[in-house]
C-alpha cells in the first residue's frame, strides 16, 4: 500500500498533473461562487476537452472542479448567505451569522480548514476501504451486479427530496431513455425512430447539459434579485488556539457522518451537512446559539460535506456505480477513455486510483493555501450580473455539446433536454435520479439479461444467491421505508430544516 | 369535473404515462424474445410497464391529494433559450461560427432583464472573441468561423 501510496504521489506530483489539480481547483471554486453552474454542468462541458488528455490527469481535474466547488459553495454561503451549492445551504444559517457579526473571516477561516481536515481524514477511508470491496466485488456475477446498480437506484430515489414516487419514475425514465440506440446483443437499433444519428444512443454530454446548465439558466432567468455582498474588509483570516478547540470536535463528528452518507447514492453532500447541523445542535451545551452565529454550526456540516465528497469516489471506483451525477459523469469518461468502470479499475489501473487520491490531498492543500488569500478576489466576481452570465452558460453548452462527436444533431438534443429539464422542473421531478438510471440503463439491461439467461428465465435467481438477495432486501427496506408516513414526515423535515 | 388538488402531480402523472406509451409502442415493435433468452424488446417493455403503473400512481395522487399549485413559468424565456440553442445548431454547418455564436448569445440577451442594448452588444462581441480564440485557435473545434 505504501508503495502504492508513493506511486500515486509520483504521478500527482508531476508538473502536468500539478496544473491540472491547481486548474481543476481553481475552476471549481470560481463554479461553486457563481450561482446557475454547478460542477455536474461543469464537468458535462469539460468532457470534450479531456478526451484528448490522459485519464489520469482528465480524472486528477475533473476531481479538482468537484470538491473546489464545495469550497467555493461556503464561501458565498458565508459571506451573501447565498449557497452556491445545495451542500453548503446549511453554512448559510451561522456562517452568515458570523459574517454580519463581523467575524465574516473567522468563518471563512473555520470553514476551509474544517474541509481540509475533513478531506484528508476521508482520503485515508479510501485508501482504507476501496481495495477490500473491489476484491469482494471481483467475485460478483451478473445477478449481484444487478441487485447492488438496484439497491444504488433506491437508495438514491429515497433521499432525494420530494415524492418518492415521482423520483422512482423518474430513474425508470432515466433507465429508459438510457436504452436508445444500438442493442449490445442482437445489434438492432432501439428506440431511435429512424434516426440513424441516434444509433449510439442519447450523448451523455448534451443530456447533462441540457438537464443540469441549461433549465438551470431559464428557472434563473425571472430571478432579479440583486445581490449585495458583505462589504467590509475581510481580516483575521485565521483561527486562534481557542476557537480551533472550538471546532476540532464538531469538524471530526461531521468528517465521521460525512464520510458514512457520501457511499450512498443520491444527494450525499447535501445531506450529510443537514445532519450534522443537527447533530452540533442537538449535543451542543448552548444550542440556542445556532442560528446566531456558532461556530459549530458551520464547522460541522462544511467537514461533513467535504468528506462526503471525497467518499462518494469509493462506489464509482470499486464498482462502478455513480452516486450523483458528476460520478455518473466521471463513470462516462471512464468509458470514452477505453476502461471498462468496474472493481478491476484498481488493478488493471493502479496508476488511475492512486494518483487520483494522491491529487485529492494536493489539491485540498492547495485549496486552503490559496483561496484564503483569494476571498478578496472571488467577492468581487459575486457581484457580476447573471446578465452577462448566462448566455456565456448556453453558448458554451452548445459548443461542448457539438464537439462531442462534431455534430449538430447533439445541439438539438441539448436544447430537447433543456426544454424536458425545465418542465420537469416545474413539476417537481428532479433530474438527478434521471441521470443515474441513464448511465445505468444499458450496465442494468445487460446483467439482467445475463441472469435470466443463466437462470433460464427463472427470475428466482435473483433470490437463490446470497449477497443478491441481501442487496436486494436492503433496497426492499429501503424502499419501505421511504414510503411509511411518519419516517417519511421525518425526511422531509431533515430535508427542508 | 373532476377538481386538480395537485395540478403538478396530475401533469407529471400524464407526462410519465405518455413516455410509458411511447416507449410501449416503440419497443413492442421490436423482437421480445422469452425471459431465458430476451430480444432486445424484453427489458424496454418491461421498463415501459413500469413507468406506466408509477405515472398512474404519481396521476392517481394528484387527483386525490392537495398539493401546491403550479409555479408561474417563464414561458418566454424558455421560448427564447431554446430558440437560442437551436439557431446555434442550424446556423453553424450554414453561416459559420461566428454567425452562430452571434445569433445565439443575441437570443440569450434578448431574454435578459433588464436589457441594456450597448452593454449587451459589447459582450456580445466579447464573447464572439473569446470563444473564437479559446474554442476554435486554442482547442483547433472543427469548424469554419466565416461562411
Amino acid at each position: 500500500m505504501l508503495d502504492n501510496l508513493l506511486l500515486g504521489f509520483s504521478v500527482a506530483l508531476s508538473l502536468d498533473n500539478l496544473a491540472y489539480c491547481l486548474a481543476g481547483a481553481l475552476l471549481g471554486t470560481l463554479i461553486g461562487i457563481l450561482p446557475g453552474l454547478g460542477p455536474a454542468a461543469t464537468v458535462a462541458l469539460l468532457l470534450p476537452i479531456t478526451f484528448t488528455m490522459s485519464p489520469v490527469s482528465c480524472f486528477i481535474m475533473l476531481a479538482g472542479i468537484y470538491y473546489g466547488a464545495q469550497y467555493g459553495g461556503s464561501t458565498t454561503a458565508i459571506l451573501l448567505k447565498m449557497p452556491g451549492e445545495t451542500s453548503s445551504v446549511v453554512t448559510a444559517i451561522d456562517g452568515h451569522e458570523m459574517a454580519r457579526q463581523g467575524m465574516a473571516g473567522k468563518a471563512l477561516a473555520t470553514a476551509a480548514i474544517g474541509s481540509f481536515i475533513a478531506g484528508s481524514l476521508s482520503v485515508l477511508l479510501l485508501v482504507f476501504f476501496s481495495p477490500p470491496l473491489a476484491e469482494l466485488a471481483l467475485n460478483f456475477g451478473a445477478p449481484e451486479y444487478f441487485s447492488v446498480m438496484v439497491l444504488g437506484l433506491i437508495v438514491a430515489v429515497t433521499l432525494a427530496s420530494g415524492s418518492v414516487l415521482k423520483a422512482l419514475a423518474m430513474v425508470v425514465l432515466g433507465l429508459s431513455l438510457g436504452l436508445v440506440g444500438q442493442d449490445q446483443f442482437s445489434g438492432e437499433f432501439r428506440l431511435t425512430f429512424g434516426q440513424l444519428e441516434l444509433s449510439g444512443g442519447l450523448d451523455f454530454v448534451a443530456v447533462t447539459m441540457g438537464l443540469f446548465a441549461v433549465s438551470e439558466v431559464v428557472k434563473n432567468l425571472s430571478d432579479t434579485t440583486e445581490r449585495g455582498v458583505v462589504t467590509q474588509k475581510l481580516k483575521g483570516l485565521w483561527l486562534t488556539w481557542t476557537d480551533f478547540k472550538a471546532i476540532i470536535m464538531p469538524v471530526l463528528r461531521g468528517t465521521g457522518i460525512g464520510s458514512i452518507l457520501g457511499v450512498l447514492p443520491g444527494g450525499g453532500a447535501a445531506i450529510a451537512s443537514f445532519v450534522s447541523y443537527s447533530l452540533e445542535k442537538g449535543i451542543s451545551k448552548q444550542p440556542e446559539t445556532f442560528g446566531k452565529g456558532a461556530i459549530a454550526g458551520v464547522a460541522g456540516p462544511e467537514s461533513a460535506n467535504n468528506a462526503a465528497a471525497q467518499t462518494s469516489f469509493i462506489p464509482m471506483l470499486t464498482l462502478g456505480i455513480p452516486a450523483n451525477p458528476v460520478m455518473a459523469l466521471l463513470i462516462a469518461v471512464l468509458i470514452i477513455q477505453g476502461i471498462t468502470p468496474g472493481p478491476r479499475v484498481l488493478t488493471a489501473q493502479p496508476t488511475l486510483f492512486w494518483a487520483l487520491i494522491a491529487s485529492m490531498w494536493i489539491g485540498n492543500l492547495m485549496l486552503v493555501i490559496l483561496n484564503l488569500p483569494l476571498i478578496g478576489m472571488w467577492t468581487r466576481l459575486l457581484t457580476l450580473p447573471y446578465r452577462y452570465l448566462f448566455p456565456a452558460i448556453i453558448v458554451f453548452s452548445a459548443i461542448g455539446a457539438y464537439n462531442t462527436d462534431s455534430s449538430v444533431f447533439e445541439v438539438y438534443v441539448l436544447a430537447a433536454f433543456g426544454l424536458l429539464g425545465y418542465l420537469l422542473m416545474l413539476l417537481d421531478c428532479e433530474p438527478a435520479p434521471f441521470l443515474l438510471g441513464f448511465v445505468l440503463g444499458p450496465m442494468l439491461e445487460d446483467h439482467f439479461r445475463r441472469s435470466m439467461l443463466i437462470s433460464r428465465g427463472d427470475p428466482m435467481i435473483f433470490l437463490q444467491h446470497p449477497i443478491a438477495a441481501t442487496l436486494l432486501a436492503i433496497a426492499a427496506v429501503a424502499l419501505i421505508l421511504a414510503v411509511i408516513p411518519t419516517v417519511r414526515r421525518k425526511r422531509d423535515e431533515a430535508l427542508q430544516e | 369535473m373532476i377538481r386538480l388538488r395537485s395540478p403538478k402531480n396530475v401533469l407529471a402523472g400524464l407526462l410519465f404515462i405518455l413516455f410509458a406509451a411511447v416507449l410501449g409502442w416503440q419497443s413492442s415493435k421490436l423482437e421480445l424474445g422469452t425471459a431465458g433468452r430476451m430480444g432486445p424488446g424484453y427489458f424496454p417493455l418491461l421498463l415501459a410497464q413500469l413507468l406506466g403503473l408509477l405515472g398512474l400512481g404519481v396521476l392517481v395522487g394528484g387527483l386525490r391529494r392537495d398539493g401546491d399549485a403550479l409555479p408561474r413559468a417563464d414561458w418566454l424565456g424558455l421560448l427564447l433559450i431554446t430558440a437560442a440553442i437551436v439557431a446555434f445548431g442550424f446556423i453553424l454547418p450554414r453561416g459559420g461560427f461566428i454567425a452562430a455564436v452571434l445569433v445565439c448569445s443575441a437570443l440569450c440577451v434578448a431574454a435578459s432583464r433588464p436589457f441594456k442594448p450597448l452593454a449587451s452588444a459589447l459582450f456580445i462581441l466579447g464573447l464572439i472573441a473569446f470563444c473564437t480564440i479559446v474554442f476554435v485557435w486554442g482547442l483547433k473545434m472543427p469548424v469554419q468561423l466565416l461562411p
